[in-house]
């Protein structure tokens, strides 16, 4: 059996380059919707050394001097984009893919001759430039865990992508493997193997059994077959709804007022409510976190979270969010300034509207529903499916948004708002 | 498709509901529409102007000059990256600042990018990223006219 592991290079810049060309020539960070951090570089951006996760305050100085230039993500872009390019993935091959994350695929290659592989490789890539304008890197190799090792060694080749089948060919990538870079190891486990010797791939696949088993447990082991190309990780081809919905994000400046951060939470506990109606889902609990900006070590630091469980498994947004809002009270401290403030349901079950009516009496705590909730819940989704995310929101959610967008970097909704298609000069 | 409304239905089938000596539950279904075989998806604009959605993008032009073809200024380009390039074909291309519309062309031998204003130098394909795709379709909405209101 052999596996392809096909990966976007530079994932959210790319698709940031591919929509502004101005874009292509220069240094570019993508930062978190508000700022933040950095989460994605160019190419140029990665030869000024600029690190993942600086934050975007650190970067000004390069931005004055021109040197580099910020774009605030837009997922909504990144979520079609990508999703496009798992589809043209998927017309590779007769067997269902596995969409592993947002721009990394698994792909079975059973149907592909041996000798066929690298050429296989290349046309894919050739495709996905052509059909989606976006470069990809495929790493190929008998278990998910050396595909992943073939991909790191192709993103450092200038043909990008790598093809490794023979013991030989398996030998030599894993020597030049250092055990940091090896999926599925941590850097926890990657500072024990260190400890006692273990420094690259090759050497941690010739450890013994027992020994691996005892320090990095059962999932240590998986790793260490899979490396001797037996196939131990399971090939997720369908995914089941998500056992937990989290929003988060960091704020355009840093937030003092309560009545400020209310006016967060209440709009992201609203897209969570959103998103858990979408995939049919009820939630038994709501967790409110707020913290301050770690990278701001001269203000005073403070980070708090607390979990409500809710009376019922709800999926009505005027519940979640009054007991997002209860929660924030419990853990906001006057004195601090915010940075950051996230939203999670917790313990999602399907929602089975009939069995609250079956025990029913009609009150709250025995779960009876009263129908129009359902339905004014469906009304809205509908309407900002419709006309755009946010047309009908919760009062609570404020109006002015002084902890919102710092709209001059944010990438425009190139590919889901009519008014921020891009535009083509006629002359 | 056509299906009686549901109350009839439910009247017709405490009508006709009847288990027969063999065993068998017979429910009616009523006489089949002779519509249904004849039953089609009504035309949908996608289909049109977006066969492969996966390669479809969307652009906004801009700019007055009149072209070979009817662009107007706002009016919506259909992409598509799926088509296959010719010299003729109208594209969307990557200039240094920014997007424009040019023809595929021959200069002195050479594939080009050409606009409909002979005085700007044409652009040569640079590599897989200059030329966004084919122009497939324009959409351009009609003013409706400041006039009186017809009665």
């Amino acid at each position: 059996m052999m596996i392809a592991v096909i990966d976007l290079d530079n994932a959210y810049a790319s698709i940031e380059q591919l929509f502004d060309p101005a874009l292509r020539r220069v240094a570019l960070c993508v930062t978190g919707p508000n700022g933040g951090n950095v989460i994605a570089r160019s190419q140029r951006a990665k030869a000024l050394g600029i690190p993942m996760g600086m934050a975007r305050h650190e970067i000004q100085p390069l931005v004055t001097g021109g040197q580099v230039v910020v774009r605030a993500a837009r997922f909504a872009t990144y979520h079609a984009l990508t999703g496009r390019v798992a589809t043209l993935v998927q017309t590779f091959s007769p067997d269902p893919i596995e969409i592993y994350s947002i721009d990394e695929q698994f792909v079975r290659l059973d149907h592909v001759p041996t000798a066929r592989l690298y050429a296989y490789g290349q046309q894919l890539r050739r495709a996905i430039l052509r059909l989606a304008g976006l470069a990809v890197s495929v790493g190929i190799a008998p278990t998910k865990t050396l595909a992943k090792c073939a991909l790191e060694a192709a993103k450092h080749s200038t043909d990008r992508v790598r093809v490794v089948t023979t013991a030989a060919e398996i030998t030599d990538l894993l020597a030049a493997t250092a055990v940091e870079d090896l999926w599925g190891i941590g850097a926890q486990r990657a500072a024990l193997l260190r400890g006692a010797g273990v420094e690259n791939a090759r050497q941690f696949r010739d450890m013994p059994s027992s020994w691996v088993r005892q320090r990095l447990t059962v999932s240590g082991l998986s790793t260490q077959a899979e490396l001797r190309g037996m196939p131990c990780l399971p090939f997720v081809t369908e995914r089941g709804p998500r056992q937990q919905i989290h929003t988060s994000r960091a704020f355009g400046r840093l937030v003092t007022d309560l009545a400020e951060l209310r006016q967060a939470v209440c709009t992201y506990t609203s897209r969570a409510a959103e998103k858990l109606r979408e995939q049919g889902s009820v939630c038994r609990s709501v967790g409110v976190s707020v913290a301050t900006n770690p990278f701001r070590e001269h203000l005073p630091q403070y980070s708090q979270g607390v979990t409500l469980r809710l009376p019922n498994a709800t999926d009505y947004t005027p519940d979640l969010v009054a007991a997002a809002l209860a929660g924030l009270e419990r853990v906001y401290r006057a004195g601090y300034q915010y940075h950051r403030a996230s939203v999670t349901l917790n313990e999602l079950g399907p929602n089975q509207p009939e069995q609250g009516r079956l025990f029913g009496g009609k009150s709250a705590a025995s779960g009876w529903r009263d129908p129009r909730e359902a339905q004014l819940m469906a009304t809205v989704d509908a309407i900002n499916r419709k006309f755009g995310r946010e047309t009908v929101r919760w009062a609570g959610a404020g109006l002015a948004r002084g902890w919102g967008y710092r709209t001059a970097e944010r990438s425009p909704a190139y590919m889901t708002s009519w008014r921020e298609i891009p535009v083509a000069r006629v002359r | 498709m056509s299906m009686l409304p549901l109350g009839q239905a439910d009247d017709a089938r405490a009508d006709l509901d009847a288990t027969t000596g063999s065993g068998l539950s017979v429910t009616p279904t009523g006489f089949a529409s002779q519509a249904a075989e004849h039953a089609e998806l009504p035309l949908n604009l996608n289909d049109l102007l977006c066969p492969s959605p996966t390669t479809t993008y969307y652009f906004r032009a801009a700019g007055m000059v009149a072209t070979d073809v009817a662009i107007s200024d706002g009016d919506i380009l259909v992409v598509d990256r799926s088509v296959r390039l010719r010299i003729g074909t109208l594209v969307v291309c990557a200039e240094e600042d920014g997007f424009a519309v040019r023809r595929i062309g021959v200069v002195a031998g050479q594939v080009a990018l050409l606009t409909a204003d002979p005085t700007l130098p044409p652009l040569l394909v640079a590599d897989e990223m200059t030329i966004f795709g084919a122009v497939t379709y324009v959409v351009h909405q009609v003013p409706q006219g400041t006039g009186q209101v017809l009665p």
